[in-house]
């Protein structure tokens, strides 16, 4: 049970960690900030999880990164891109149909039990 | 420079089979560990270094992460894998059986090599065979897989149309009769006259023997059995009509043959002017050693093929 819970768990933050960077990185930010950012608002994510996610993102140009050398040690700054934007605005609407086609069938479920 | 954040991230960097980007990886995770380490015990040491590494997991673990989507051989080639290794091992197979049985070399560079074999030799072929031909194909598909996941590979669905309408057939009991008949025929004639091959019968009482006594008696035997195979061959599919009872029956003629080439008999042909019998018996038998062994490699794909195909 624990491992099923787990395992869906896993499948469902894989798509809702992309939406959260995409929204996240309306502001420049770098992974370990992110990691904190993403933290306050309660969301916790495996390190090793949100890195190969940043680059995954980079790749198919939905957010841009930069190093910056200017500090004590490097650090790598994501910002999203114009497309990474038109993603989430497309993913967010689909995000609030499944959310909505869920609420009716579970409120549809409350009215035939009560029945 | 921290020794083990430096063995953790080369041990990362050897599972980390990306084309590129490698070095970028490397360096962020770096500064990760680096600036967690530093947020969380104020100083930078390597007792720190490696707490911090070992939330961080298992190198083979975060090289993994990175390698999500990436497939050496697409899952949907999982049954073109094992039905296109089956058909490459009957073809390969019946070729190792026929270098074996008729003692030649061949060499397909770069792909295949068979050897002249002694039995032993030959037992210990037939796994490496295996090995062999599943690595080759499966290294045809990992090349499928990088030019395109989505490629779509040949499905010898023939296989399974043919051997299915075969199935379907019944055997013909004249044929049946006819074999019988061609049997005794030849029976009859090797008793009657220790042969069943004539160089003429312009006397029909006395026809003229195309061998010597020996050669005659001998290859006659094996002309016969392989007719007695082929008899049982076609009467087994009255019981059995599969591929099987075809392959068995091929395969029977296939070890006769053998003795043919490998006759401690020397065929002692009869002199008729103008007429070279050797070459002519030779070129026969020749022709009809590749249609057995062509015969034994086709029946091995149906019924390896069958095996896959009705699976689909």
């Amino acid at each position: 049970m624990d491992t099923d819970i787990t395992n869906l768990e896993t499948e469902m933050n894989r798509g809702f960690l992309q939406i959260l960077v995409l929204a996240a990185l309306e502001q420049k930010m770098y992974g370990y900030r992110m990691l904190k950012f993403l933290e306050q608002t309660g969301y916790t994510v495996e390190e090793n999880t949100l890195y190969p996610i940043l680059r995954r993102l980079e790749k198919n140009g939905l957010i841009k990164s930069e190093w910056d050398v200017s500090g004590d040690r490097p650090k790598k700054f994501y910002l999203v891109t114009p497309l990474g934007r038109s993603v989430r605005k497309k993913a967010l609407s689909i995000w609030e149909e499944q959310n909505d086609i869920l609420k009716k069938i579970m409120e549809r479920k409350s009215h035939v039990s009560k029945s | 420079m921290y020794q083990n954040l430096e063995n953790y991230l080369q041990e990362i960097n050897h599972y980390l089979a990306v084309k590129d980007g490698a070095e970028e990886i490397l360096a962020e995770i770096k500064s990760h560990i680096l600036e967690k380490t530093e947020a969380e015990f104020e100083t930078i040491t390597e007792g720190g270094i490696s707490k911090i590494i070992s939330g961080y997991g298992k190198p083979q673990q975060v090289a993994a992460k990175y390698l999500e989507g990436y497939e050496i051989i697409s899952p949907t080639f999982k049954r073109h894998l094992f039905l296109y290794t089956g058909i490459l091992f009957a073809c390969h197979l019946t070729l190792a059986l026929a270098a074996f049985l008729f003692h030649f070399n061949m060499i397909v560079f770069p792909f295949l090599f068979i050897p002249d074999m002694d039995v032993w030799q030959f037992m210990f072929y037939i796994p490496m065979t295996i090995i062999y031909d599943l690595g080759l194909v499966a290294l045809f598909l990992y090349i499928v897989t990088q030019k395109s996941k989505d490629a779509r590979l040949p499905w010898p669905n023939l296989f399974s149309k043919i051997d299915a309408a075969k199935e379907m057939r019944k055997p013909n009991i004249l044929f049946m009769v006819f074999l019988i008949f061609m049997f005794s025929l030849f029976l009859y004639s090797l008793m009657r006259f220790g042969t069943m091959f004539f160089a003429s019968m312009n006397d029909p009482a006395h026809p003229v023997p195309m061998f010597g006594r020996a050669a005659s008696l001998y290859y006659s035997i094996l002309f016969l059995a392989m007719i007695g195979c082929e008899v049982i061959g076609y009467a087994a599919r009255f019981i059995n009509r599969t591929h099987w009872p075809d392959l068995m029956k091929n395969f029977a003629i296939m070890i006769l043959l053998q003795f043919v080439w490998n006759s401690p008999v020397k065929a002692d042909f009869a002199k008729i002017p103008g007429v070279d019998l050797n070459t002519i018996t030779m070129t026969c038998v020749l022709i009809f050693t590749l249609v057995i062994v062509l015969k034994v490699m086709k029946s091995l794909v149906f019924v390896i093929t069958k095996q896959f195909s009705g699976k689909r």
